[in-house]
């Protein structure tokens, strides 16, 4: 019975090739979108997800409380790790990762010089608490002592080419302690919210681990919990661990008690992230990659449902349509003494028989297009990742599932027909049945409407976000990465023969870029009660002109003032500060990481406010900023962690060489490096032209699969209507009575579409729109567009079909058979 | 008013002409009632559509009122046939989706009547065919019979000079019949012209002359009388 039922459907096929083909290309394009979005999708849901005991696994966040708002954090003070593993019962283990992003690590070994990207710093516990396999060392000895570090396989490989690394020594510039390879693990899989090529031991860190700090955040906290414990019941026990032993520490620096403090508005509150939830759910300060998006995801899923439900629809709509014709088969069948199950049967298979033909192709499809697609979506898929057993079963459920959807419908309303109506014609122009088809047709026209204005608005968006003007210019920019490895007195002298050359118009020394992040810092205004927390950036002179960054009041560093004390702010600072009138203002910090002299007052001087700018995405909202001087490097004084230049458009490629040559001649240890400014901001949008180019491609295909499916309706209205036609141009119609007459109805559901995707698309972008801190308004113009893109493009299909119909002679249209 | 000379036409099949209409000469005046008879596959139904310039000849010459439509372009043809030609079909090719009254109206439109007179005409016309009540009731919702009898009412609604019927009775039984034969002579006495196709010799005497079709040829063109006694 089976084979015969497939014989049959597949004699069908063949026979009725024009309509096979367009379902068959339509599945087989939605079935292909959806594979690719879905590896997308299971990729984004399978981060840290390779840890076993994961789900015991949690990540510590600080909300950093200040009066009327407050700051979440990924990193906290490096003490709790221990105090909250000592204190809480269920605390199985801890570790503390220490990532500090935008600096490369440069190294020596032997001779060579290296510099690498990606290292951490880890406790020693770190291989008890994540999957990382250790293929050399002992796990419970390899990050114990200071300077030890473990190279994962690659990177040893990369270093030490095929000799044995153990034991081998690594010499970081700038320092005169080896460190000593203990260990060799698993490369980190791509699906980790954390990624490292060298782990370094965190007691190399040096003498500030050791002192006990519950205030100034830097740890990557992780905790395992033992089994079955209720993560709240941990959370609920972090308040009285703050009171215990931070309060110590708020009174010395704030001079406040701890409940003083917190009734001031400000406080410290820890909370837990499920480790295999931070990749995409967790968007706090400082996370070590950029995170994904839960709604981006979804987003994505959406799309691809849509897209395969458009492609269902397709094949649910000529189905049925065809039914005039299959009707007859019906009649007789059931005459002849056959079931409604079985018939049922017979046009389920053949839409399965389909359904899975497209899945073949699909495959092939999906496998074709995929160096394609990694570049859209920013991955790197590969023929393996198609061919796992695990995709293949879900891509075969998918397939099965979409044969059930798009057969069902027509299997039903077939078998339903009785042989004695059909033969009197009757169901041949069943209304029911078209209202069905109307109602699916709006259904994939609003799909359709929806996703070309959303795309727009993407658009549009994307292009603010590049266009905004920024507060400072980033095109013609080029940062230097010093990494201080000059002197106070050879960044001097290097910055002014850089000025010297004949394309380079400004100079500027500072510890990070816009973009790359601030280190955190407070000042207090005298006389005022709180602290104001914001971002820090340490300058020189030149800097701020440098950037054409534009001063609000006072002035900027200058070579003729005494700077040392002096504190450049921007708006938002003043704003927050509560200060009117700023310039000449004096604040104090508690920070004393700057390198202070010890038990030095850190009184500075505010000089000038810069206009607020963006130094970070237009994600998030400018907040306060303050210059210090280079005086007061991180790294010494007078040393630049970057220095950035601003040169003319003519003849990059010489003034790049130039200052190259230049940089050699200082005979630093460290290679010339440098990165254009206005790249590394469009990178910040990587995850925003993902989804830019994601939604249009798909909205593309929406479309196509959409219009493949009327183009066939339109074919058969006009077949159907055949007689219709030939009465019509018997009566005097001409051609263009005829399109019209034919277009019309579809171009009726189209603007019924137009209507139901409109307030929708509205109330989805509104929502969307709100996850940037800087947005267009809403606007009228890409609901017209998106209307009358809809309505031309389906006229177009439409009409083309109708066209032809038209041109028919109505005495083959008449003839009686 | 009609004037067919030396008309041929033939279908292209493979490399062989398959003859339908070979050497066919009439003259038709206008106000006369003809009928054409022949056996199935004779082309009766071929001849009519060249007359209706649904269709064209492969040869011959075609006069409508002394005006040549062989050399016309289709767009004229067009035009001409719109003025000046109704059809009545066997399977009386109403527009399902239409009721009565928006079926008899649309010739008019295509002809660009205004509203207002539309209105008026189609009333009369609904009025005159006894089909008031009918008026709103869709094609499936009418005996064979009264669907024929729109069809007649919408084939005449834009008064034309010449009404074809091909087979107007061929699916209706002989009292239903009998009524669309007696509206068709009631058209003709008011100065219709009518050429009709039909089996059913019942039918020939309401006409005034008889063209008898063989394979393609003009076997017989009797008057009505003549072929009536011929046949007996
Ligand atoms: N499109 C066509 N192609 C080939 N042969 C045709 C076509 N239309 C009609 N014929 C042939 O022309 C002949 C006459 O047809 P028709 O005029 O319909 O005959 P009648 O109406 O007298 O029964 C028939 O043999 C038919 O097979
Ligand atoms: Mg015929």
């Amino acid at each position: 019975m089976l084979t015969n039922y497939i014989k049959l459907a597949w004699r069908n096929l063949i026979r009725n090739k024009n309509y096979s083909i367009i379902n068959i290309v339509g599945l087989t394009i939605g079935l292909a979108c959806f594979m690719l979005i879905m590896l997308y999708v299971n990729h984004e849901w399978s981060y840290d997800k390779f840890h076993g005991d994961g789900d015991q696994i949690y990540r510590v966040g600080l909300e950093r409380k200040y009066p009327g708002r407050s700051r979440s954090y990924a990193i906290i003070p490096h003490s709790y790790g221990e105090a909250i593993k000592e204190e809480i019962s269920s605390v199985e283990e801890s570790c503390r990762l220490f990532f500090f992003g935008g600096n490369n690590f440069q190294f020596k070994i032997e001779d060579q010089s290296y510099e690498e990207s990606s290292f951490m710093w880890s406790d020693s516990t770190f291989f008890k608490l994540f999957d990382i396999t250790l293929l050399q060392g002992d796990p419970s000895q390899v990050l114990n002592l200071p300077n030890q570090v473990v190279l994962t396989e690659s990177a040893a490989r990369k270093y030490f080419g095929q000799s044995d690394p153990l034991g081998k020594t690594i010499l970081p510039l700038n320092q005169n302690q080896p460190l000593v390879v203990s260990g060799v693990c698993d490369d980190i899989p791509e699906n980790s919210h954390f990624k490292f090529n060298i782990l370094i031991s965190s007691s190399s860190l040096g003498p500030f681990l050791q002192q006990p700090n519950y205030l100034s955040f830097s740890a990557y906290t992780y905790i395992k919990l033992t089994e079955n414990t209720d993560p709240e019941v941990v959370e609920r026990q972090f308040p009285d661990l703050v009171v215990k032993y931070a309060s110590g520490q708020v009174l010395n620096h704030f001079g406040v008690n701890y409940e003083e403090y917190q009734a001031q508005g400000n406080g410290y509150r820890y909370f837990l992230q499920p480790l295999y939830d931070i990749h995409l759910t967790s968007n706090l300060e400082a996370e070590m990659r950029v995170p994904g998006s839960k709604s981006r995801v979804y987003f994505f899923c959406i799309i691809a449902f849509m897209i395969l439900i458009i492609a269902c629809i397709n094949f649910m709509n000529l189905a049925t349509a065809r039914s005039a014709g299959r009707g007859r088969e019906v009649g007789i069948r059931k005459t002849l003494g056959s079931n409604r199950l079985s018939i049922g049967a017979q046009f389920l298979m053949e839409a399965i028989l389909i359904s899975l033909c497209a899945t073949v192709l699909a495959w092939g499809v999906t496998s074709t297009v995929l160096p394609y697609f990694n570049t859209l979506a920013g991955k790197q898929f590969i023929l393996q990742d198609v061919l796992q057993g695990r995709f293949i079963s879900m891509v075969i459920v998918v397939a099965l599932l979409t044969g059930l959807l798009a057969g069902l419908y027509p299997a039903l309303s077939l078998s339903s027909f009785k042989p004695v109506e059909v033969m009197r014609g009757q169901l041949i122009h069943s209304r029911q049945g078209r209202s069905v088809r109307n109602g699916l047709v709006i259904f994939q026209f609003s799909i359709s409407v929806f996703l070309i204005v959303a795309s727009l608005f993407v658009y549009q968006q994307w292009l603010f976000t590049q266009n905004k003007s920024l507060g400072f210019e980033k095109d013609g920019v080029i940062n230097l990465n010093t990494t201080g490895a000059l002197d106070r007195i050879e960044s001097e002298s290097f910055k002014n023969e850089l000025l010297r050359l004949p394309n380079v118009i400004a100079v500027g020394g500072c510890n990070s870029q816009p973009g790359q992040g601030y280190f955190g810092i407070s000042f207090k205004a005298n006389g005022a009660n709180e602290m104001t927390t914001g971002s820090g950036l340490i300058v020189d002179e030149g800097y701020i002109e440098c950037m054409d960054m534009e001063m609000v009041t006072g002035r900027s560093f200058s070579k003729s003032f005494m700077d040392t004390l002096s504190l450049v702010i921007n708006e938002s600072a003043a704003r927050e500060m509560g200060l009117e009138d700023p310039v000449g203002k004096r604040v104090t910090s508690s920070d004393n990481f700057l390198n202070t002299v010890p038990g030095e007052v850190n009184n500075y001087t505010i000089v000038g406010v810069v206009k607020d700018f963006h130094f970070q995405s237009l994600h998030h909202k400018i907040s306060p900023l303050f210059f210090v001087h280079n005086q007061r490097s991180l790294l010494g004084a007078g040393i630049d962690n970057q220095i950035s230049v601003r040169i003319s458009s003519e003849d990059v490629e010489s003034t790049l060489a130039s200052m190259g040559s230049l940089w050699r001649s200082m005979e630093s240890e460290v290679p010339f490096s440098f990165t254009f400014m206005d790249q590394e901001w469009a990178n910040l949008y990587e995850k925003e032209i993902t989804t830019r180019r994601v939604s249009s491609l798909f909205t593309i295909i929406a479309i196509f699969i959409a219009c493949l499916g009327l183009l066939a309706l339109a074919a058969f209205t006009a077949e159907q209507k055949m007689k219709e036609i030939g009465v019509r141009k018997v009566l005097g119609a001409s051609s263009l009575d005829i399109v019209t007459m034919l277009s019309r109805n579809f171009l009726k559901l189209v603007i019924v579409s137009i209507l139901i995707a409109t307030p929708l698309a509205w109330y989805a972008i509104k929502q969307w729109l709100t996850n940037f801190a800087y947005s267009i308004p809403m606007q009228i113009w890409p609901f017209i567009i998106g209307a009358f893109l809809a309505l031309f493009i389906a006229f177009l299909t439409v009409s083309i079909q109708s066209y032809r119909a038209a041109r028919i002679s109505p005495i083959h249209a008449l003839k009686d058979e | 008013m009609i004037s067919l000379k030396n008309i041929e036409r033939f279908y292209n099949q493979g490399l062989q002409k398959a003859w339908v209409l070979r050497d066919i000469s009439i003259d038709i005046e206008e106000g006369s009632f003809v009928t054409i008879m022949g056996p199935s596959g004779s082309g009766k139904t071929t001849l009519l559509n060249i007359i209706g310039m649904l269709d064209q000849p492969n040869n011959g010459e075609y006069y409508f009122f002394d005006e040549p439509v062989h050399k016309f372009r289709e767009r004229k043809r067009t035009e001409l046939h719109k003025h000046y030609i109704g059809f009545i079909f066997q399977a009386y090719h109403l527009i399902d989706d239409l009721t009565v009254y928006e079926n008899i109206e649309t010739p008019l439109l295509y002809k660009n009547v205004p509203r207002s007179q539309r209105r008026a005409i189609v009333a009369d016309i609904l009025d005159r065919f006894n089909i008031v009540a009918k008026k709103d009731l869709f094609p499936h919702q009418l005996s064979g019979g009264q669907q024929q009898l729109v069809g007649v009412a919408r084939a005449v609604v834009g008064k034309p000079k010449l009404l074809l019927a091909d087979e107007p009775t061929g699916n209706l039984h002989s009292t239903q019949g009998k009524i669309i034969m007696d509206t068709l002579a009631e058209l003709h006495k008011e100065g219709i012209t009518i050429i009709q196709v039909t089996h059913d010799e019942n039918n020939i005497k309401y006409g005034d002359r008889v063209i008898e079709l063989w394979d393609g040829f003009i076997k017989n063109d009797l008057k009505t009388a003549e072929a009536l006694s011929a046949s007996q």
